[in-house]
């Protein structure tokens, strides 16, 4: 088959940042996955809510605020340092990037913690019935999710600490900060539901 | 064609294709494909297919791997008919017929008809859309090795006599831990989990491909009808497949650590099951479906000779189906007694979404009608497909009506119903695409005098299977029944679908003498034997490992037939590296250029420790945290690794 050049791309650049990056897609993509897992545990949480004549049930307390309220702030907080990081990665120092993705992991390390206790101001058992249960599950599957953050988060700090950055890896580090505004806003939800549905509902 | 004038068309163009052939394997022939070939190719042996990242050998073994499952399905198909062929048959006991139609059913739905759908697609889409690579290779590789393993784990219990018995949807409180104690139903629900990580993440990165490396010019108003199909397959897959995860992972903590989301007792609720199970479970079926409707737009429009009437109304029709599948989950259960207000809205949305399926018909009539039809074996399937899949809609409108479905409710009728949908929608299709595609992927074709055997016995065996039980549900035969008493009638139809079932088995073995012997033949097919218009047959077949030499630039919807000549290409990748031309999602102008990452062990690494944690689940709740521990180290390392040499194309693709 005979051909002729149409088009050269020899002067385009390699790796682009944002939605131009394939990367981008397929965070999208997993968070797409992920959010519709949340909506339908939180749809499940409504669902069983017709099952009760009282909510929480007689044997369960309402929620404290207690480290739920602290948690919310810190995990929303964080969004700040990782917009600053996410709108300077592709041009910013490597120290100031590892300095900021290293205080960003640990603020997130709090998170978790922050999360184990919150299962204490719950005030229900998973095993107990099926409001424990799905309670539980939007904690622990969020938690889940905050766990990968701060792995992600720190991998790419020592790395940063470690190795030459090169663009591949600049838009990795957009990916994690894209990911946390993700866990973040659907923290937001999930606290209403949790929280405020124990009191309101 | 006959087969006489094919082989004379073959041998004829023998001594052409040898030498390219030559020209593509031997190195030193072109400078420029020895060096295509030395940074695209895979490593050699078996470990090259356990590293690879090349789409063609991922979609090849995904290919291969669900129909060796369609087989295993169809035994177990066979068996339940020899079973049902006689009243108080004791072929098989009630627990091994359960164990039968459960993995039957499991095996049909995730292990072969989605995965191969998707192997179709991994293959085909960068090929039709002119790039060299899919977007996430080793996500694919981790994709498929997850997918084996969830195969596996499903057929290790089915043979050491625990395989799962409570249907492919396990539906509770049958499948709770009161009523089924031991590991069969915690078997189903971890295979669950693997294969819909596979599905998932399979479908994520077929989007990124088809968003973002579509040839320049291919705006997605010249998209091939076949890629729009695997696109909307791919966002039916990310919205619905988290749902079936969600409830196999609530019943899995059910009966591991004791919660209560479907325990009656602690106010858990069986029909919240139903309704996740099934806000998956109706969008399966159009995503087993919507390929199946590209395949049929591509065989037509090929074998017709000119372009597919109405592109336009059929892409809206493939987008209208992937939205209105998300609003007909209730019909399956109607007769759970829900609400009369949204009984009425799912029977109207089950209606509705009998239009776009019918405006896609109209349009084929009318392209067959228009067109000069040569009338292939792949052709022949797509015009099976018609027949079969019009009466299985019929059936389906009959369906959505309330008082119809809660008559025949649990019958013979339905199991009829939807084996003539999926059946006629998705298997005689795809039947169509590997006739179709076979010399594609192997540079070799299929015998036509065979495969019209294989044809039309799969057609009448299919009829005379499964048209009988239409009847057999209206005079009262319930599903999954290991046997039943002479008195009810029922034997003579039941005897004729087993004879048919006969027949359909006779087909499918002439389908595999058929692919054997094209197998065993040297590569003689031609690189474009159909004269076909897509992009895929603009390259070699089978296509070599960098896929295109130049990579093609569009023109027009029908890239081959409406094309310029000389053909216009494109030029300036840095052909020492795994390099890929970005383009925009909506016009494909060129954005960038991306680097690619190579062959590697860790995505096949991790697909193991995922699978064994599952595995191990199933025994003990204590493996979640050492296996979650375990699977971030792995990935850990697998970024470590992820090293710059990699990146740049050294070691193999």
């Amino acid at each position: 088959m005979n051909v002729r050049t149409a088009i050269d791309v020899s002067g385009l650049e390699v790796e682009k940042f944002g939605s131009a990056d394939t990367l981008w897609w397929g965070n999208l993509g997993l968070i797409v996955v992920e959010s519709t897992s949340f909506a339908l545990l939180i749809a499940s949480y409504f669902f069983f809510r017709m099952r009760y004549t009282q909510w929480p049930p007689d044997d369960a307390g309402v929620p404290w605020f207690t480290f739920g309220l602290p948690n919310l702030i810190l995990i929303v907080a964080i969004c700040l340092p990782m917009s600053r990081v996410n709108k300077n990665a592709p041009n910013a120092s490597q120290p100031w990037l590892t300095k900021m993705l290293a205080v960003s992991a640990v603020l997130m390390a709090g998170t978790v913690a922050l999360r184990v206790f919150e299962f204490q101001t719950l005030h229900t058992g998973y095993s107990e019935h099926s409001y424990g249960s799905i309670t539980w599950a939007l904690l622990f599957m969020h938690g889940i999710e905050l766990g990968f953050g701060v792995g992600d988060t720190a991998v790419l700090a020592v790395y940063s600490a470690t190795r030459e950055l090169d663009r591949k890896h600049r838009a990795d580090i957009q990916t994690v900060c894209t990911f946390w505004n993700f866990l973040a806003i659907s923290w937001v939800v999930i606290f209403a539901v949790v929280y405020l549905g124990g009191r309101m509902l | 064609m006959t087969e006489r004038e094919e082989t004379q068309l073959e041998l004829a163009d023998a001594e052409l294709d040898c030498v390219k052939a030559q020209a593509l394997r031997a190195p030193g022939l072109g400078e420029h494909d020895a060096q295509l070939h030395e940074v695209w190719k895979p490593r050699k042996g078996w470990v090259g297919w356990l590293m690879t990242g090349d789409h063609k050998r991922l979609g090849i073994l995904q290919i291969v791997t669900a129909f060796i499952f369609f087989l295993l399905g169809g035994l177990e198909a066979m068996l339940m008919r020899l079973q049902l062929m006689r009243a108080e048959n004791n072929l098989l006991s009630a627990d091994l017929y359960n164990q039968i139609f459960t993995t039957h059913g499991t095996t049909m739905m995730f292990l072969f008809a989605v995965p191969i759908m998707q192997g179709f697609g991994i293959y085909l889409v960068p090929l039709m859309i002119g790039t060299r690579s899919i977007a996430f290779p080793r996500l694919a590789a981790f994709a498929y090795w997850t997918y084996l393993a969830g195969g596996i784990m499903l057929y290790t219990a089915f043979f050491l006599g625990i395989g799962p018995d409570n249907g492919w949807f396990s539906y509770v409180p049958l499948a709770n831990s009161d009523f089924s104690p031991g590991k069969r139903a915690d078997y189903w629900a971890q295979m669950i989990t693997l294969t819909e990580i596979s599905s998932m993440a399979t479908a994520i990165q077929l989007i990124a491909t088809i968003f973002k490396m579509r040839a320049p010019g291919m705006s997605l108003n010249r998209m091939p009808l076949f890629v729009w199909s695997i696109l909307i397959q791919s966002f039916v897959v990310v919205f619905a497949m988290p749902a079936v995860a969600t409830a196999s992972g609530m019943l899995a903590s059910d009966r591991l650590i004791q919660t209560k989301f479907f325990q009656i007792a602690q106010n858990g609720d069986a029909i919240l099951y139903q309704h996740l199970f099934w806000y998956f479970g109706h969008p399966e079926v159009y995503l087993i479906f919507i390929p199946a409707l590209g395949i049929v737009s591509t065989i037509i429009q090929t074998f017709t000779g000119r372009s597919i009437f109405g592109y336009l109304p059929l892409v809206l029709s493939i987008v209208s189906t992937g939205f209105i599948g998300f609003g007909v989950w209730v019909h399956h259960m109607f007769a759970t007694g829900l609400p009369q207000l949204s009984q009425s809205f799912f029977t109207a949305a089950s209606l509705v979404i009998s239009i776009p399926t019918t405006v896609q018909i109209y349009c084929w009539i009318v392209s067959l009608w228009r067109g000069k039809p040569r009338f292939t074996t792949a052709l022949l399937w797509v015009l099976g497909f018609v027949q079969v899949l019009v009466m299985g809609g019929l059936t389906g409108v009959m369906l959505a009506s309330v008082p119809f479905n809660t008559q025949v409710h649990d019958t013979y009728f339905v199991v009829a119903h939807f084996h003539y949908v999926l059946i006629g929608g998705a298997v005689f299709p795809l039947f169509g695409g590997i006739y179709y595609w076979f010399p594609k992927i192997t540079g070799r074709t299929l015998g036509e005098t065979l495969g019209k055997w294989n044809f039309w016995l799969f057609l009448i065996g299919f009829n005379v299977t499964f048209f009988p039980m239409h009847i057999l549900g209206f005079i009262g035969m319930p599903r999954r029944v290991y046997t039943y008493l002479p008195q009810m009638g029922w034997d003579n139809l039941s005897l004729t679908a087993t004879i048919g079932a006969g027949i359909l088995f006779t087909s499918v073995w002439l389908f595999l003498i058929n692919a054997a012997k094209a197998l065993r033949r040297p590569v003689l097919a031609l690189d474009n034997p159909w004269h076909a218009d897509g992009l895929e047959w603009a390259t070699s077949s089978p296509p070599p490992v960098y896929n295109y030499k130049r990579l093609p630039v569009v023109e027009s919807r029908d890239p081959l037939w409406k094309r310029t000549d000389p053909m216009p290409v494109l030029t300036g990748l840095d052909e020492t590296k795994h390099e890929v031309v970005i383009t925009s999602v909506l016009d494909a102008i060129p954005s960038h250029r991306e680097h690619l990452p190579g062959a590697s062990p860790w995505p096949f690494v991790l697909a193991i420790v995922v699978s064994g944690g599952l595995w191990v689940l199933v025994y003990t709740s204590y493996a979640w945290w050492p296996s979650l521990l375990l699977i971030g180290a792995i990935i850990v390392a697998w970024y470590y690794r992820n090293s710059k040499t990699e990146r740049s194309g050294a070691g193999g693709f």
